[in-house]
């Protein structure tokens, strides 16, 4: 990069958009520790963080249709995950959006958030819309679900959705 | 990088203070060492956008290259735009297109087959090397060919101001451990190495070491987003908007 000037120019837009994700995105620092406090601190910062600040909403609005782009506009992820009227194709997106920030998160703790927005989005979406969004099986989700809930970090409001979800899932199973 | 074409725009890293809109006042005022400095600074953000768009429109390079320079030489430095620039018009950039096309337009009505190029050219037609648009733009209209090009020349300001920052503060290893873990798996589209594979490869202690260094990068990197993004709006509170109608065109590439 340095002894010959590179140009980002000829670069897929979604190449951009990660670049222009990296200058929005609030990035947290690698811990050797990984306190689960600060790790609580990150989700509830992440989770209650509003358009456009939060780069994961952020990210996940550039992937539905532009139309769909008010209705995210100040709002935070947890009112996104929590509110039944958030659409199958926004949860699906904020599914995404995770997915991608867990592969490419810089910490483990970065990497526990974004796992968990995941599965908080599938949550929702079964919980609100009966969907699931995720080719795991309804066992894979319970088992995840539960490991998620028992989690000492975890935020309260998503310790409610899963624990929502996790009754989908076993229902599920047994209507089999 | 996907494109490895080399390019002189862009202008060397330096800190700006000023926004565009602020630079056209200060035109106006009449200091004109401070103008010229000015706005040859908005020359250097623009000139790449404007030529592309031209090309877009089936101008071909050379034409397109002294249609941009006949632009800024009698709408921009002739004072036209300035004359007629208005803060409440929001984007500068919007602005400027708008002007195009009025230039294009009175181009047309006078068929001027002369040559616009006033000899003392504003940028060396040589170091103007982009014959060909890239294929990326194929699916975007004129309008999205000049925000892509102004999006990417924004983008490579900022890489390039962090990079000469990293360097000049003896964060050479900071800036390398940034490229290879988080812009070279953009730009191959593949997965970012581990942090034990670049702590090996840079002989770092640690993997949390690794990461803070990366941190360190990012931070620069926002700081330097936030400052050049502020030179395109009219006020502070405006950044926010600027941020969201860059998401909303970039997002246009999850669509194809």
């Amino acid at each position: 990069m340095s002894e010959k000037k590179r140009t980002t120019f000829g670069l897929r837009l979604d190449q951009l958009a990660d670049i222009f994700g990296v200058a929005v995105e609030n990035q947290v620092p690698e811990e050797s520790d990984c306190a689960n406090n600060q790790l609580a601190e990150t989700l509830r910062r992440r989770l209650t963080e509003v358009m456009p600040g939060n780069s994961l909403l952020l990210t996940a609005v550039s992937r539905i249709a532009a139309s769909n782009l008010t209705e995210m506009l100040g709002k935070s992820l947890l009112q996104a995950l929590s509110n039944p009227e958030s659409t199958v194709g926004q949860l699906q997106a904020l599914k995404e959006a995770s997915k991608d920030l867990s592969t490419t998160a810089v910490s483990e703790q970065e990497r526990a958030v974004a796992t968990t927005i995941y599965h908080a989005a599938v949550a929702s979406c079964l919980v609100h819309h009966d969907k699931k969004i995720s080719q795991h099986s309804y066992d894979k989700l319970d088992e995840s679900f539960t490991l998620l809930i028992e989690k000492s970090w975890m935020a309260r409001e998503l310790v409610e959705l899963f624990s929502k979800a996790r009754q989908i899932c076993r229902e599920k199973r047994n209507q089999k | 990088m996907t494109s490895d074409g080399y390019t002189s725009m862009g202008g060397p890293g330096k800190s700006f203070q000023t926004t565009q809109w602020t630079a056209i006042e200060k035109a106006v005022s009449g200091d004109d060492y401070e103008s010229k400095v000015l706005l040859a600074d908005l020359l250097t953000a623009y000139w790449k956008p404007v030529y592309c768009y031209l090309r877009h429109k089936g101008h071909g390079n050379e034409e397109a290259k002294d249609m941009t320079q006949g632009f800024f030489h009698e709408v921009v430095l002739g004072r036209k735009l300035i004359q007629k620039a208005d803060r409440t018009e929001g984007r500068f950039r919007t602005l400027l297109l708008r002007s195009l096309d009025r230039y294009l337009v009175s181009m047309h009505r006078k068929k001027t087959a002369r040559k616009r190029n006033p000899g003392n050219s504003l940028i060396s037609l040589e170091e103007a090397n982009i014959h060909e648009l890239p294929e990326v733009v194929d699916n975007l209209g004129s309008e999205d060919v000049f925000q892509y090009t102004w999006v990417c020349e924004l983008l490579d300001r900022m890489l390039e101001q962090v990079e000469i920052e990293c360097r000049q503060r003896g964060m050479v290893v900071h800036w390398d451990l940034f490229f290879e873990r988080v812009l070279q798996p953009i730009l191959k589209s593949e997965q970012p190495p581990s942090l034990e594979n670049l702590c090996r490869k840079h002989g770092i202690d640690s993997t949390a070491k690794a990461s803070n260094m990366v941190f360190a990068v990012k931070r620069r990197f926002q700081a330097a987003a936030k400052r050049l993004l502020r030179q395109s709006v009219a006020s502070e509170d405006d950044i926010s908007d600027e941020m969201l109608e860059l998401v909303r065109f970039l997002a246009k590439g999850r669509q194809y």
